[in-house]
């Protein structure tokens, strides 16, 4: 791919990448964007060639992964070097849904909020699989590939998310409430 | 509520925070100019650690770097000491006049940065950062996680 053809393919996908790297820090925005941005440079200048063996939404979901990974592991490198655990990229609590849009957005924001609430309380693996089937709109088993383990692993972290995200959420708006 | 309708609303909830999220996105355009918060940091002359931009005193091969310590104070015109911890370094670059820049940890909460003068470096160079060759190993393999060359990715 040119670098034009690059920059118009990671256009396309960098609102849902974004979701993803939010996923990947604990919503903590200034987190994902740090992800997000070296995500991005990694594709364009060629430290993450897409081999067009998945499709580009795919391959930029397993780039922000394994950058939010090396990441972490710096982090907890650092904080074990210095004996200073979370050191300063410990995740900061996300804004809450009050100081967001009001009246109409208020209550698909406070649904939002609770949501990834919810999610915080599911182990890692369920969480990646839900967030990249219902968020990022990828198939189990591309979701298998992103988060690296066998489809029928994902397959079974798919079913027990749901389940626990369901008694977690049991009042959850039908579908076409609130939506934009 | 069969498990479908179920499914559905889980589906339209995920759906509804995407739209949410959506709209703080920033375009590819602001992600590349974006500085980091290690450049935002180094930026804003913090002794905020572990990452802060360093200078290379000598090449990118010998890994040397620049620093100093607390009991010297980060003022203009400082002697530096220089010190060789290339296992330190995370990130190398080249600032677009060739400048080499290194991102890495001091080496204890106290330590401060000097560098070359941040105030003038470009407002957008952390967009213009190139990959510079990276640093060899510690020789006793300290902290070898910092300095392994970045894994390559691809689908």
């Amino acid at each position: 791919m040119t670098r034009a053809e690059l920059e118009e393919a990671l256009a396309g996908v960098l609102a849902v990448g974004r979701g993803w790297a939010l996923a990947q820090t604990r919503w903590n925005a200034a987190e994902a964007d740090d992800v997000l941005q070296a995500s991005v440079l990694k594709v364009l200048d060629g430290r993450a060639r897409f081999a067009a063996r998945s499709s580009f939404r795919t391959f930029v979901f397993g780039v922000i992964r394994q950058t939010a990974r090396e990441r972490r592991r710096r982090a907890l490198v650092r904080s074990l070097i210095l004996l200073r655990p979370g050191a300063s990229d410990e995740a900061t609590p996300r804004a809450s849904s009050a100081d967001l849009a009001p009246d109409a957005r208020l209550e698909s924001a406070r649904e939002s909020e609770r949501l990834i609430a919810a999610l915080a309380q599911l182990p890692a693996r369920q969480r990646e699989i839900l967030h990249l089937v219902f968020y990022g709109e990828q198939t189990i088993e591309e979701a298998a590939r992103v988060a690296g383990v066998a489809l029928g692993t994902a397959r079974t972290h798919y079913a027990r998310g749901k389940q626990r995200l369901r008694e977690l959420l049991p009042d959850l708006a039908p579908a076409g409430a609130a939506d934009d | 509520m069969t498990e479908r309708e179920d499914e559905n609303r889980l589906r339209a909830a995920f759906a509804r925070l995407r739209a949410h999220e959506a709209r703080r996105a920033p375009t590819l355009a602001q992600l590349l100019a974006r500085e980091s918060s290690a450049v935002r940091d180094a930026r804003a002359h913090r002794p905020r650690w572990p990452r802060l931009a360093l200078p290379l005193a000598g090449t990118a091969a010998t890994g040397l770097v620049w620093w100093i310590s607390a009991s010297a104070p980060p003022t203009p015109g400082n002697r530096l000491a220089a010190g060789a911890s290339p296992q330190r370094i995370e990130h190398l670059a080249r600032l677009p006049d060739g400048a080499p820049i290194a991102l890495g940890s001091l080496r204890s909460p106290t330590d401060v940065l000097l560098a070359p003068p941040l105030a003038s470096l470009p407002s957008d160079f952390s967009r213009s950062l190139i990959p510079a060759p990276r640093t060899p190993a510690s020789p006793r393999g300290e902290h070898r996680s910092l300095s392994s060359p970045v894994r390559r990715f691809s689908a």
